[in-house]
């Protein structure tokens, strides 16, 4: 065990002394960034409750409780999803499996470790999105050492529970089924839960909890949820816990506590008696594979156009990895939170309909640059050493460059599109706005997939581990960082026009009509310059590539 | 049917193939032998078009050739090292992909599959994904798919590591069968006992350069030795450590 420690400890120090510092300090001020938007949240909202003086303490504590509550439901299912499916991966997939069972290090030590190693990327997450809430918690209703302390063990605990039930049921499943086969669907499966989530959220009206007139109807909507059936469940116990510790009744408390011990030590049995009697068995299962799964339907009737066989290949290999399409019903859930926005924006004059419909333009773009560094950017480095066979075949790889933009670049168009046009259903823009989504949004699409294509053949990664580890590249985030940039100043670029539009349609003026093109002809001329530049470069670089 | 002439390459500062040259006549066999980093891959990895020549010329039926003469390429495959492949196409897919690269006619496709998958015995995996297939079967496949697109010039690197001896035998059949019939076989290996049983000649490859080649036999004959290894730790002794050889 202390040499693996050792091991892990001598990986992180290696990726951070060759070249990934800035990666590093870049993740760790993106994290620092969205823990001070959620501490903002949660300060808000424990001070509000704090504050109200038509309150009695036992009710705030109460209150407090339903929202702890609420909060730790959806995090203790998280923690579940993820302790499943990453004990699947780190108990019969992972890499370094055959390696720790040839050395002499006893299976009950490898298994261990492999606990450890579940329970620290499961929980990683949830620790992550809980420290604001626990920080403002004990700020206002634990606020003593002592009360800190007792917040943090019950804390701690319930993660355990979450990180042991995942591993009991991850080391049983595939008594059942395939891990191979069951991982993607559960990955999905834990997609769908976050995307109900996001709109879920959404739905509750966040917003609400800035304006303290309606934080009454909120509370009292949490109040409300009251269900027996919670109180079998540990995220109900946590809530329970931290609201003894804030009414300092001790007894209670430990009873609490020792409710969590009693499933610890159960779940803890549990796993090492499946240990001995199943691990082992099911490994070397997992280790025989699988035989003739998947029909081939390789159309052999038309092969009229160079295209088509990559497009077969890109389908197939596509609807196959469900990690890949699976992160579309994320989109689909912020198109979904998108379309909620247009409906609920409040709309005090007639006039703000034409700064939305500007609005919409960037948050359309932002969600196809969003998508082109899930996609595009990953694209090619994505085809992995697969793509020896371009190389050595007799395909021009030419074609494969155009092909692979083409085949991200038509469906962008079309979301790029379909977001405005349902901006456009909801609010009924005017044309003049309609002239301006085909002027920016057309270039800028196009623009930002070239560039997602062109930084990701830049990587020059072809075994990439997965296409989160190339979007954490230098170029992906360069990427990320352009396409933002671009983003800014394409709509700084485009204010002018649209405001001598708007101000003489509303001075009633004549439209200078001739200086509103001339700023459109240069916004198109500028962008068919930065496309033709990054499309050749790509181009380049895409030729001149070797394996 | 292919020549190559003071074939160059660097990696940087170091250059991996230093004036490489030789040729290969229709039908003939030829074994690219050396230690590990000799510049055999490389050697390959330049025909096959995965690499850019720095300098040289490389003549295919008569024709100069670089990475992207398509209309050449058609004539090559190519078998890399490693199982490199689309893991999530079916074994059959996979071959109707590589084919359809190289725009194979659909006529006699199907027949083909057959027989390679019956050949190479792994029939039962022709619907499975790659991703669960073990190392020898992505061999097999990867053999399957470069010989039926019926080259006149196949490169095979190290084709046989991870493949099963009653597989293997089968497989150096078939390479003597193509070989008659007129495909040249460019092949780098390390297991000298397979050089010594299918090729014709051999080329010994040290730090990027040829430093012995010609007929298998009339080598042997001439360093007055019996045996292809002993001739070969001799070869390359010379040439790296002169003083202990």
């Amino acid at each position: 065990m202390k040499s693996l420690l050792k091991l892990k400890f001598l990986q992180l120090r290696n990726s951070l002394v060759r070249g990934e510092k800035k990666k590093f300090v870049l993740f760790l001020l993106l994290g620092l960034f969205f823990m001070l938007v959620l501490g903002f949240f949660f300060n808000k909202i424990f001070a509000y409750l704090v504050a109200v003086k038509e309150f009695p303490q036992v009710f705030k504590v109460f209150l407090a409780e339903k929202l702890l509550m609420m909060i730790y439901m959806t995090l203790f299912s998280m923690l579940l999803l993820s302790a499943l499916l990453t004990s699947l991966d780190v108990f019969y997939i992972s890499r370094d499996l055959h390696f720790l069972f040839s050395t002499p290090l006893p299976v009950r030590s490898a298994f261990a470790w492999k606990m450890l190693e579940t329970g620290v990327y499961s929980s990683a997450m949830v620790v992550f999105f809980s420290l604001p809430v626990l920080f403002f918690y004990c700020r206002y209703f634990a606020p003593g050492p002592g009360q800190v302390l007792q917040v943090l063990l019950a804390f701690l605990l319930f993660i355990a529970c979450g990180v042991l039930t995942g591993i009991m049921l991850g080391l049983v499943i595939p008594a059942f089924f395939s891990v191979r086969r069951l991982q993607p669907v559960l990955s999905v499966f834990s997609i769908i839960l976050i995307s109900s989530i996001v709109v879920f959220l959404r739905l509750l009206r966040p917003e609400r909890f800035l304006e303290p007139s309606e934080i009454d109807n909120v509370l009292k909507y949490m109040g409300s949820l009251d269900l027996k059936v919670f109180y079998y469940f540990p995220f109900s116990w946590l809530a329970r816990a931290m609201s003894l510790t804030a009414d300092g009744r001790s007894a209670p408390y430990w009873k609490t506590i020792a409710l969590f011990v009693m499933l610890v030590t159960a779940l803890l049995v549990l796993v090492l008696w499946l240990r001995k009697k199943l691990y082992l068995q099911l490994f070397d299962k997992l280790n025989r594979g699988g035989r003739g799964y998947f029909k081939s339907n390789w159309h052999t009737s038309r092969l009229k156009n160079d295209y088509i066989p990559l497009l077969r290949k890109e389908l197939k290999t596509f609807l196959r990895t469900p990690a890949q399409w699976s992160q579309l019903l994320i989109v689909g859930a912020l198109v979904a939170v998108f379309v909620i926005n247009m409906r609920m924006i409040p709309l005090p004059h007639p006039s703000i309909k034409n700064f939305v419909s500007y609005l919409n333009l960037i948050m359309a773009v932002f969600i196809v640059s969003g998508l082109n560094s899930r996609f595009t950017f990953t694209s090619i480095p994505g085809e992995g050493p697969g793509q020896v066979h371009i190389f050595s075949s007799p395909y021009a790889k030419e074609k494969f460059y155009r092909f692979k933009l083409l085949f991200h670049l038509l469906p962008l168009l079309f979301v790029g599109f379909l977001l405005y046009a349902l901006g456009d259903l909801a609010l009924h823009f005017d044309v003049f706005t309609r002239v301006i989504a085909l002027m920016f949004l057309t270039p800028a699409i196009v623009f930002l997939t070239v560039l997602s294509l062109v930084l990701g053949i830049e990587t020059n990664e072809t075994n990439p581990l997965s296409p989160e580890h190339v979007i954490v590249s230098k170029q992906g985030i360069s990427y990320m960082l352009w396409s933002m940039i671009y983003l800014v100043a394409g709509m700084i670029f485009l204010i002018r026009p649209v405001g001598i539009y708007y101000w003489h349609h509303f001075t009633h003026a004549a439209i200078p009509y001739r200086e509103i093109l001339a700023w459109f002809l240069g916004f198109e001329l500028v962008n068919l310059v930065l496309i033709t530049f990054y499309y050749r470069r790509g181009k380049k670089l895409w030729m001149a590539r070797e394996l | 049917m292919l020549d190559i002439h003071n074939l160059q390459k660097k990696f940087g500062k170091r250059q991996a193939l230093k004036d490489v040259s030789f040729s290969l006549a229709a039908g003939e066999i030829y074994g690219l032998l050396g230690p590990n980093g000799a510049g055999k891959t490389t050697t390959l990895k330049i025909l096959a078009g995965l690499l850019a020549a720095d300098g040289g010329r490389i003549t295919i039926a008569g024709k100069p050739y670089h990475r992207e003469q398509h209309e050449l390429k058609k004539l090559i495959a190519y078998v890399p090292d490693q199982p490199f492949l689309y893991y999530k196409l079916s074994g059959e897919e996979h071959l109707n992909f590589y084919q359809d690269l190289y725009k194979i006619p659909y006529a006699n496709r199907k027949e083909k599959s057959d027989f390679f998958f019956k050949y190479f015995e792994f029939e039962e995996y022709r619907t499975e994904l790659v991703e669960n297939y073990s190392a020898g079967t992505r061999q097999k496949l990867l053999i399957a798919q470069a010989l039926a697109v019926e080259p006149k010039l196949l490169l095979l690197d190290e084709p046989l590591v991870s493949i099963d001896p009653l597989v293997g035998k089968k497989f150096k059949l078939y390479l003597k069968e193509v070989a008659a019939k007129g495909t040249a076989v460019l092949f780098a290996t390390h297991i000298l006992t397979l050089a010594q049983e299918i090729c014709r000649r051999i080329g010994i490859i040290v730090d990027g350069r040829i430093i012995a080649q010609g007929g298998l036999e009339e080598l042997m004959s001439l360093a007055g030795q019996d045996s292809l290894e002993e001739f070969y730790f001799q070869t390359v002794l010379r040439y790296e450590k002169p003083a202990e050889a």
